[in-house]
C-alpha cells in the first residue's frame, strides 16, 4: 500500500506512515488552525491500512506542542485504533515526550487512558 | 486590564507594532525580522526597503549588545528595548540601552554632527571610515551610528533619560520611509513616544507586546518568537515553557480564529509579562457584539469549576465533539482555565453597535 509522507511545516509535524518499512510516526509540532487539514488524510491512511495490517503497529506519537483542534483529532485516531485492538489486531502507541515534560506526559497519559489501546510514555 | 484597552488606542495608528524590553539574542532577533518582512506587501514593497528594515534591526540589537551596559556588572545577556512600529508609511525602530552618564555628552556631539550632514557627505564619511578605522575592542568606533544615518536615508531621533547618578537611558529612533507611499504625507513620531512606552512596559512588569493583523501566519511567527524567548530565560522547568505554549497558542488561535473582521484585517494586541516567577498573558480584540453575552456565559462558567470538573469537561468534550469546518474543536477555553493558574480574567468594552472590545488575562 502506498505510504503517506508529509513533510513537516512551522505549525504541522512530520508525518510517515510505510506499512513496508513498518513506520508509523507524527514528528514535531502540531499547532494548524484547521487541524481537519492535517489529520482527515491520516484517519483515511489508516482506514485502509487496517484491512491488511502488520502483525504489529507501533503508532509514535512525538509532538512538542498540540494545540485544541490537533487534540481532538488526535482522538479520532485513537478511537480508530481502539476499534482495531478489540477486534483482535495488535497495535500500541508510544508517546514520546522530552525528559522534563510534566505537562506533555501528563496530556499523554489523559488522552491515552481514555482507550484500551496499550501505550507507553517514553522520555528522551 | 484597562491598560492593555488604552495601549491598543496609543497604538491606533499603527499598522504593526513589536515591543520588547528585555534580553536579546541572535536567533531571537532574526525572527523578529521575520515578522516584519511577513507583513511587508511584497509586490509594493520595494526590496532595498525590506533590505533595509531588516539591516536596521539587525543593527539596533547589535548596538545594545555592543554598547549596552548592565544595572550588575559582567552579566553576559544584554538587557535593551527594542520598539519596532509601522505607522502609515513609516517604519520606526528604536531601540535603547544603558549608558555612563559620562558618555551623554560625547554621544549627543556625535549624533549632532551626524544629523549636520547632506546624504552625500555622509555617504563620503561612511566609506572613508570602512576603509581607515581600526577596529576598537568594541567593533563599533562610532561606524554603528554612522551606518545606520546612511541606510535610513532620514535624520538620527534620540533623546536619554537619567536613571541614576551613574547611567541613563539612551533612546535611539531609525525612520525608513516606504517606497510605496513616498508621495504621500509622512508620518511623523517623536521619541518621546518611545519613552512613554518604555515606562508603560516597567509599569506593567510587559515585557513583550504585538499590536497588528493576527493571521495564522502571524500567529506562528509570534508563537516562534515566543519559544526562542522562553529559551533564553532562564526558568529550567520544561513543563512550564510547555504550559505557557500552550496557553499562548490557545488565545493567540482564539484571535486568528474568531476576532472581528473589520476591513479584512482582524487586529488584535497581545503582552505578556513577568512579575516573581508568575507570567501574565493579556490579549486584546474586536468581537461581534452578539458574542459578548455568549463568551460572557462561557468564561464565568468556566471560572466557577474546579480543576477536577474542568477535567471531566474537557474530556468529555473531547470524546464527544467532532471539529466544525473550520477545524474549531471549542476546547480552547477550556484548555486555557485548565492551565491558568487563577481565573480567567476578562473584560468587555463597548465601541458600538456592531462590535466591542474584550481583554483576557491569564496567569500562569
Amino acid at each position: 500500500m502506498a505510504k503517506l509522507s508529509i513533510k513537516a511545516t512551522d505549525d504541522t509535524p512530520d508525518v510517515k506512515l510505510d506499512a513496508e518499512q513498518n513506520i508509523f510516526e507524527l514528528n514535531g509540532m502540531s499547532t494548524p488552525e484547521n487541524a481537519n487539514l492535517l489529520f482527515n488524510p491520516i484517519i483515511e491512511w489508516f482506514k485502509i491500512y487496517f484491512e491488511k495490517p502488520n502483525s504489529k503497529t507501533v503508532l509514535k506519537i512525538n509532538l512538542e506542542y498540540i494545540n485544541s483542534s490537533s487534540s481532538r483529532k488526535i482522538i479520532e485516531i485513537l478511537m480508530l485504533l481502539e476499534e482495531q485492538f478489540i477486534q483482535g489486531k495488535a497495535v500500541e502507541i508510544e508517546w514520546l515526550i522530552e525528559k522534563n515534560d510534566i505537562s506533555m506526559e501528563e496530556s499523554g497519559n489523559e488522552l491515552l487512558s481514555l482507550y484500551e489501546i496499550p501505550y507507553k510514555i517514553i522520555k528522551h | 486590564m484597562k491598560d492593555i484597552f488604552n495601549l491598543f488606542k496609543f497604538l491606533h495608528r499603527d499598522k504593526l507594532s513589536f515591543l520588547y524590553n528585555g534580553f536579546l539574542q541572535d536567533e531571537f532577533t532574526s525572527k523578529i525580522i521575520d515578522l516584519f518582512e511577513q507583513n511587508l506587501n511584497i509586490n509594493n514593497e520595494a526590496l532595498s526597503v525590506k533590505n533595509k528594515i531588516s539591516f536596521l534591526i539587525a543593527e539596533s540589537f547589535q548596538n545594545i549588545v555592543r554598547h549596552g551596559e548592565t544595572e550588575k556588572e559582567k552579566v553576559a545577556k544584554k538587557p535593551g528595548i527594542l520598539i519596532l512600529r509601522n505607522i502609515e508609511n513609516a517604519f520606526y525602530i528604536t531601540s535603547a540601552n544603558l549608558i555612563k552618564n559620562k558618555k551623554t555628552e560625547f554621544l549627543k556631539s556625535k549624533l549632532y554632527q551626524i544629523n549636520s550632514l547632506e546624504k552625500n557627505e555622509l555617504k563620503a564619511l561612511h566609506q572613508e571610515l570602512l576603509k581607515t578605522t581600526e577596529f576598537s575592542e568594541k567593533g563599533g568606533a562610532g561606524l554603528g551610528l554612522i551606518q545606520m544615518a546612511n541606510k535610513s536615508g532620514q535624520k538620527l531621533e534620540f533623546d536619554f533619560e537619567t536613571l541614576n547618578d551613574e547611567q541613563s537611558y539612551f533612546y535611539l529612533q531609525l525612520k525608513i520611509i516606504s517606497k510605496y507611499l513616498e508621495e504621500e504625507p509622512i508620518s511623523e513620531l517623536d521619541v518621546v513616544e518611545s519613552k512613554n512606552i518604555h515606562r508603560y512596559m516597567v509599569e506593567n512588569n510587559t515585557y513583550l507586546a504585538y499590536k497588528g493583523n493576527f493571521t495564522q501566519d502571524n500567529v506562528m511567527i509570534l508563537l516562534k518568537i515566543m519559544e526562542r524567548n522562553l529559551q533564553i530565560d532562564p526558568i529550567e522547568i520544561k513543563a512550564t515553557k510547555t504550559i505557557i505554549y500552550n496557553i499562548l497558542t490557545e488565545l493567540l488561535q482564539n484571535i486568528s480564529k474568531h476576532g472581528y473582521l473589520i476591513n479584512k484585517i482582524r487586529e488584535g494586541l497581545f503582552s505578556i509579562g513577568k512579575i516573581n516567577n508568575h507570567y501574565t498573558i493579556t490579549t486584546g480584540n474586536f468581537i461581534q457584539k452578539e458574542k459578548t453575552e455568549q463568551i460572557t456565559t462561557v468564561i464565568n462558567n468556566l471560572n466557577k469549576l474546579d480543576k477536577s470538573s474542568l477535567k471531566s469537561i474537557y474530556l468529555e468534550k473531547i470524546k464527544n465533539c467532532s471539529l466544525d469546518d473550520e477545524g474549531n474543536a471549542g476546547l480552547g477555553f477550556i484548555e486555557i482555565a485548565r492551565k491558568s493558574n487563577t481565573e480567567i480574567q476578562f473584560q468587555i468594552s463597548n465601541i458600538n453597535e456592531e462590535y466591542s472590545f474584550i481583554t483576557i488575562n491569564i496567569t500562569i
